[in-house]
């Protein structure tokens, strides 16, 4: 509001008193604007400053993962059809990355030789295991064992490959084809 | 005026102290930003190099054998990086239910272009050279190695023999050689390489046609054989055969690791009788004993004593030998006699006809003009056409003339015969253009008295 443009009662005293109660208001709603306008400021900026700090920590997370999976190098060093104990197959994978890797899921699949599921029935002719206790520490390498699967037909070419596929907890799959002798 | 001055200053500074505020919180985020992604660069930069060496690893199998019951592979890096090897697979692939196992912490190191020997002879296993077995090796990158070493029958190599000669005279030697190619893809490399006792038939059989072994197989065996190499045995035999005997050879590896391979090769008898000289010697036979002369008796003598300055005709039959071709004697033919001391010579052309008389012998020239052309006269048939023996006359000065020669005076001489002519197919006309053919037949020693 400006002063100027009060109602003009020209008295001497009463101008005086009027321009110290002017003054006093102008102040206090001057401190009380400034003040909420600090507060307000302090606010948004606390605000878009933790924002961006869990911003900053989920993409730090996110990053970690994506470089991690990046770093995760393993390969499926061998593959041995046992028939003892019968329609086991054992994978023995080798972590030669320089992080270790969880084994989240192995999936084994028994296909014919035009790349179809090789039979029904039991035992299966694909297997899907979570095994425990599956961390892989670096330069090291692991044994799984995938059971009841048919991985033998006496009939050639009824099965003719194993359709490997290994993924990891951060994501990283390997996927091989394994020919049946 | 004083209050509003205040008021606009202090909001200055409060959108300032704002705006720094706001601009330093940008200025981290996009810092940290760049940080983070510069990070991940880093790393896939660091995975690309991993996955560049994994490309660049190589090892291959040289020379594979079974040394005290254990493999001695010799391993070659032919990669660009050093390679470790940290773990061996062994698999035994003859049997069913082979045995498979794992070594660990080898830790073998082997440079670019280097090699690693006797790998294998540190392994805890019992390798026998009758069994197959695939050998997985495994590097501390990840590469993996496979070779396929086969025993016993399991792999085929291929076998060829070969004789060193396609006939042989009896009593001679012959070198037989075993070729064993191995072109099998399904091993890598085929251990114990020996082969059997070469089976040699001789047809017809008989105790007259013999091989017999000289010696022993040479090398006795290799360790092994390599996937596209070669190795060769090779065996002598001393032969005898009677004329024209086949002798079959059949040889193979032990443990029916190839194909029966077979190779024949023939006898033939050699010898400098009258009879088949010629034929083992040259194609013209020249028969020695029904040489003759005649000079002022009327009659054509046997034996080596001429008179001496006398015209003189002579005689001496020829045999061709070529089993499909004629020969058309030349009329540059001639009987030659050299003067023994001196630098004379006498040469008795060929002439169509000889007749013995007194004091002199007749001649009819060597000339035979219908049908053209007026040369090679005489035809002396294929052995095969049969009468492939004809009498061939000497006695003229020059070509195609009816004048006598003389024999020079007293000495010894010794004579032989060049023959010129050309060989056609049998039933051809002497107007064929055939093969040029000329052949000097020694010796024929008279003394002129």
């Amino acid at each position: 509001m400006n002063v100027d443009s009060l109602p003009t009662v020209r008295t001497r005293d009463h101008i005086r008193f009027r321009r110290k109660k002017l003054g006093i208001g102008t102040v206090v709603s001057s401190v009380i604007m400034v003040a909420a306008v600090a507060m307000l400021g302090s606010v948004v900026l606390i605000w878009a400053n933790s924002s961006l700090n869990v911003e900053k920590t989920r993409i730090a997370n996110d990053y970690a993962n994506n470089t991690n999976t990046l770093r995760e190098s393993f390969i499926i060093e061998d593959v041995w059809l046992s028939t003892s104990p019968a329609n086991y197959v054992n994978l023995t994978i080798r972590n030669v990355g320089d992080i270790a890797v969880k084994i989240k899921e192995v999936n084994v699949t028994s296909l014919k030789s035009d790349g179809t599921l090789a039979c029904t029935g039991s035992p299966p002719c694909t297997q899907k295991i979570n095994p425990s206790n599956s961390v892989i520490e670096s330069k090291q390498s692991l044994m799984i064992a995938v059971a009841s699967i048919k991985w033998y037909d006496p009939t050639p070419g009824n099965i003719n490959s194993l359709d490997i596929t290994i993924t990891t907890e951060r994501g990283s799959i390997e996927k091989m084809f394994w020919k049946v002798r | 005026m004083h209050g509003n001055r205040r008021q606009k200053g202090i909001s200055t500074i409060l959108v300032s102290v704002f705006m720094i505020a706001v601009i330093i919180v940008g200025l981290g985020a996009v810092s940290w930003g760049l940080n983070v992604q510069n990070k991940q660069g880093q790393v896939i930069k660091e995975r690309t190099v991993i996955e560049t060496d994994l490309n660049r690893e190589r090892i291959e199998l040289r020379d594979v054998s079974v040394v005290g019951s254990k493999f001695n592979m010799t391993l070659v890096n032919t990669g660009m990086l050093p390679v470790k090897i940290v773990r061996a697979w062994v698999t035994n692939t003859t049997d069913t239910n082979g045995w498979h196992k794992q070594y660990d912490n080898l830790n073998k190191l082997i440079n670019p272009g280097g090699a690693l020997t006797n790998f294998g002879q540190d392994l805890p296993l019992i390798a026998k050279t009758d069994k197959s077995y695939e050998i997985k090796v495994v590097t501390e990158r990840g590469t993996t190695a496979i070779f396929k070493i086969a025993g016993g029958s399991d792999a085929k190599l291929h076998v060829r023999l070969m004789a060193s000669q396609a006939t042989i005279p009896t009593g001679q030697r012959i070198t037989i050689t075993m070729l064993v190619m191995h072109n099998n893809t399904l091993a890598d490399a085929v251990v114990n390489i020996e082969p059997e006792t070469l089976n040699i038939t001789p047809n017809p059989g008989g105790s007259l046609n013999t091989a017999t072994l000289v010696g022993s197989v040479n090398p006795a065996k290799y360790s092994s054989i390599i996937y596209g190499s070669t190795r060769s045995f090779t065996w002598v035999y001393e032969i005898n055969g009677q004329n024209n005997t086949q002798f079959n050879v059949q040889g193979q590896l032990k443990e029916s690791k190839s194909n029966i391979a077979s190779v024949d090769f023939y006898t033939r008898t050699v010898s400098f009788a009258s009879s088949d000289y010629a034929t083992n010697a040259g194609v013209l036979w020249l028969n020695y004993t029904t040489f003759q002369f005649t000079q002022d008796t009327g009659q054509w003598k046997t034996g080596w004593d001429l008179a001496a300055n006398k015209n003189t005709t002579l005689k001496i039959d020829f045999i061709n030998n070529n089993k499909t071709h004629a020969l058309w004697v030349s009329k540059f033919s001639a009987f030659v006699f050299d003067r023994v001391g001196t630098a004379n010579d006498y040469a008795f052309y060929i002439t169509n006809i000889t007749n013995p008389g007194t004091p002199d012998p007749t001649i009819t020239a060597y000339t035979c003009p219908n049908p053209a052309p007026n040369d090679y006269c005489l035809k002396i048939n294929s052995s095969d056409a049969g009468n492939n023996k004809v009498t061939v006359h000497f006695g003229a000065k020059n070509e195609q003339t009816t004048e006598l020669n003389k024999i020079g005076p007293i000495n010894r001489y010794q004579g032989y015969i060049l023959m010129f002519g050309k060989f056609c197919p049998q039933n051809d006309p002497k107007s064929c253009n055939g093969i040029q053919y000329g052949q000097n037949l020694p010796f024929i020693a008279i003394e002129v008295v």
